[in-house]
């Protein structure tokens, strides 16, 4: 790969030294023509090769910047397949999580009370779990990374706030609760995680800072 | 020279647009530059924080829960406003954060104990913002806009728009008023006539009646409700499904937050759903607990549902459509084109209504979120001459004038007078042996004097005793280009004259705009700071990505230590990116894992060659 840059860099400056040379031919030519007064087309025929020096150092030139034009494009558009390939699976991704929130809110719900207790209806309960987790590994395959939340400094980056809670439990702006999970894929984020933030009760205020 | 950008500063949400080329019929390509986030619009949101930090946008509305009074939104309605206007005393009962008054009476922002702001300086941190979204796409500096404001601003909100613009670093080119950027959108300006523009966006309504001729836009009336927008329209829907949900399972969804976020995010869908399909489904599975257990809410929603629920809405924009084309003196059957503009004109019932009271099928081929900042960005490209387009003159927005006998107002400069302008008319004394007449200054096109806004007010003293009616008072009026108005009245008899030249009573004062250009700056190196480490960062995971593809392809071309070196480097850059490490750290990181790249690219020649 490294050779060829150099390889056609030492091109162009073949081509414009034969540029140049037959421009000056030109010149010379069109003084000829005006002291000697002959006809153009003579002219013309008398020296092909100059003329078709000239075309070719042309051609090769705008076939260079095309050349060049075409490599920034194809550039451009990997870039921009790329970005829309991205953007296409953030979006569907988007449209999915929420049916993985509502499956993470049942087996919640199912722990809370004593449903579980009731028969057959445990295995089926750790079936959902197992759903659940499935979900879980094909995100973080996918590079797809829970944001991590309670106990947290709340930084509203990646997290959004829904309620300001008065606690103890935890150290004021930091997150208390979390009430949806956020994702994001490296540096971008994919939805913010919903949360809780702590402040301190009245009273308690002025210890803490 | 660089571009000029065209920004639409919204009371709930900004955008930026720049012309990016001509097409190959020739025909402008304006796009709409999306944040770092990827959205193609920002919220008009300023937040400060505990630690300091001054946050703008998307991020800013995430926290303003935890931080309410010092999080400030709507800071447009503020603009240009003294602290008793009626739309600020309106807003002051529904904003969060204290509204103040400054030592001239000014509606100002109080973001700490003891520190005010000016509207301009918050909406500076905005336009700060939409700049810097310009420049990451343009990957060059900006510093020229134009910034759209609604038709009817006067000259206080228009010069504290301006400054809040030289504040944000940029030099304001032009002022234009929304409405005619979305027409110069449309490219309406090379066909002239009269044109209605329906903006119905989060917060508010506005409907303007714009005349154009010869390029020349005339705003001949507006109107509006600046209290009606798709927020009201979402709570209708809430409020049903809420009421609904309780008399099923006696749960007020409304009480809880996370339920009353989730129905507010279903109802906000089933809307935009709406304007495409005839019916939806809303599901929220375990919305809320009862006392049997999870309870879910289930229901679909038809178009036809959502358009009575919401009809009464729509019935106040017309109304006000309706007002205001007789304000303009229209007949409605002279309305040659109407615009639409605003999130909310995409919902089919809107669009409905418009073209029935209109009688004719608006024009809605732009999208209505995004229309204002691409004809202020056609504007900015035509006044750089990157297009041949019609420049909009400078005109005034409001009428100008004096106090006259009784209280009454009598213009002297009317409204839409092309700039620079001036007009004079003698005045008199009204009683015997006047010595001095009052001359009070106001814009506006009330009739009264008192339904005006000041401007400024002087004597002309030493009038020699005359009976009333005798003397001769001339009264100059004159706007320059910048639009700055001077005022000279002259006793003709004593030729004693008394000039004063206005700054909007409300405002800025220039060495203000300067202090707060100059603390503008000391914010920009931290800002710098921080899109530096996201650059490096950025840089650094490709370094990363592209070290370790090298690695697996030629990894055996190094020697094995090193091999494991490099793998080291590469662990070490991905571990300080993970925990947030400072920026020189990241730096040197990076500079070592980049010299072990090199390293593998001359293995990888020099073994190609040898």
């Amino acid at each position: 790969m490294n050779t060829e840059p150099s390889h056609s860099s030492s091109d162009v400056t073949s081509s414009s030294e034969t540029g140049e040379s037959a421009t000056e031919r030109n010149a010379q030519l069109g003084d000829d023509l005006s002291d000697g007064a002959v006809d153009g087309d003579t002219a013309v025929d008398l020296d092909p090769l100059a003329q078709a020096l000239n075309d070719a150092a042309q051609f090769k030139d705008k076939w260079m910047r095309t050349a060049a034009d075409f490599d920034n494009y194809r550039k451009r558009t990997r870039r921009e397949v790329s970005d829309a390939e991205k953007k296409g699976r953030d979006q569907l991704l988007r449209d999915l999580l929420p049916v993985f929130d509502n499956l993470e809110r049942a087996t919640v719900h199912a722990n809370l009370g004593d449903v579980a207790e009731a028969p057959g209806v445990k295995g089926l309960l750790d079936g959902i779990d197992l759903v659940a987790r499935q979900f879980r590994d094909a995100l973080s395959r996918l590079g797809i990374e829970r944001i991590e939340s309670v106990g947290r400094p709340f930084d509203p980056s990646i997290h959004e706030a829904i309620q300001h809670l008065e606690t103890a439990e935890f150290e004021p702006g930091c997150i208390a609760a979390e009430v949806q999970p956020g994702y994001r894929d490296g540096e971008r984020l994919l939805r913010p995680a919903l949360v809780v933030v702590a402040k301190a009760p009245p009273g308690a205020s002025t210890q803490v800072n | 020279m660089s571009k000029i950008i065209g920004i639409d500063l919204g009371t709930t949400n900004s955008c930026v647009c720049v012309l990016e080329g001509i097409d190959a019929r020739g025909k402008p390509e304006i796009v709409v530059i999306p944040n770092s986030e990827g959205a193609r619009t920002t919220p008009s949101v300023v937040a400060f924080t505990d630690s300091g930090d001054r946050l703008v946008g998307q991020v800013a509305k995430r926290q303003a829960t935890t931080n309410p009074t010092r999080t400030i939104s709507a800071v447009k309605r503020l603009m240009g406003q003294k602290i008793d206007a009626p739309e600020v005393v309106e807003y002051k009962k529904v904003a969060t954060y204290d509204i103040v008054p400054d030592h001239k009476k000014d509606a100002w922002v109080s973001v700490q104990a003891g520190l005010k702001m000016s509207p301009p300086e918050v909406s500076s941190f905005i336009l700060v913002a939409m700049k810097e979204i310009a420049e990451t796409y343009l990957g060059e500096p900006v510093t020229e806009a134009i910034i759209t404001v609604p038709a009817y601003f006067d000259d206080a909100q228009r010069q504290a728009t301006k400054d809040a613009g030289k504040i944000a670093g940029l030099e304001v080119k032009r002022i234009i008023n929304e409405p005619t950027a979305a027409a110069l959108a449309y490219g309406l300006d090379s066909k002239g006539g009269t044109i209605v523009v329906y903006d119905l966006g989060g917060g508010t309504f506005d409907v303007s009646v714009l005349e154009i001729a010869g390029g020349v836009f005339n705003v001949k009336a507006t109107g509006g409700d600046t209290h009606l927008g798709g927020e009201d329209f979402d709570r209708l829907v809430i409020d049903k499904f809420a009421e609904e949900f309780k008399a099923t399972h006696n749960i007020d969804l409304r009480e809880d937050r996370m339920s009353l976020q989730r129905l507010r995010e279903a109802a906000e869908r089933a809307k935009h759903e709406l304007s495409s399909s005839l019916e939806t489904d809303i599901n929220v599975p375990f919305i809320a607990t009862g006392p049997k257990g999870p309870v879910h809410l289930e229901r679909s929603l038809k178009r036809s549902e959502l358009d009575i629920l919401v009809r009464p809405l729509i019935a106040r924009t017309i109304v006000a459509c309706k007002n205001t084309l007789k304000d303009a003196g229209v007949d409605i059957k002279k309305v040659d084109e109407v615009v639409l503009v605003g999130g909310m004109t995409r919902m089919p019932a809107v669009q409905e209504a418009v073209r029935n009271f209109f009688e004719r099928a608006p024009a809605k081929t732009v999208n209505p979120d995004e229309v204002v900042a691409y004809g202020a960005a056609l504007q900015g490209a035509a006044l750089g001459g990157e297009i041949d387009e019609v420049l909009l003159l400078d005109v005034t927005p409001l009428s100008i004038g004096v106090e006259t006998g009784g209280g009454v107002f009598t213009k002297l400069i009317p409204r839409n007078t092309t700039i620079p302008t001036q007009k004079s008319e003698i005045f008199t004394t009204s009683v015997d042996n006047q010595s001095f007449v009052p001359i009070h200054v106001l814009q506006g096109e009330r009739e009264m004097a008192a339904d005006n806004r000041s401007l400024a007010s002087f004597e002309l003293t030493g009038i020699p005793p005359a009976p009333r009616g005798v003397p001769k008072i001339q009264v100059t009026f004159s706007i320059n280009a910048e639009g700055l108005l001077s005022i000279e009245a002259v006793d003709q008899g004593t030729h004693r004259s008394h000039s004063v030249t206005v700054t909007p009573a409300s405002g800025l004062s220039q060495q203000q705009v300067d202090d707060l250009v100059a603390q503008g700056d000391k914010f920009k190196e931290a800002d710098q700071m921080r899109r530096s480490l996201a650059e490096l960062r950025n840089q650094a995971e490709t370094l990363i990505y592209t070290t370790e593809e090298a690695l697996n392809a030629y990894g055996d071309l190094l020697d094995p230590t090193r091999a494991a070196e490099v793998q080291e480097d590469i662990q070490a850059l991905r571990g300080m990116l993970a925990s947030g490490a400072s920026i020189d750290a990241i730096r040197d990181a990076h500079a070592q894992l980049e010299n072990a790249a090199y390293e593998i690219a001359e293995a990888m020649y020099g073994g190609v060659e040898g």
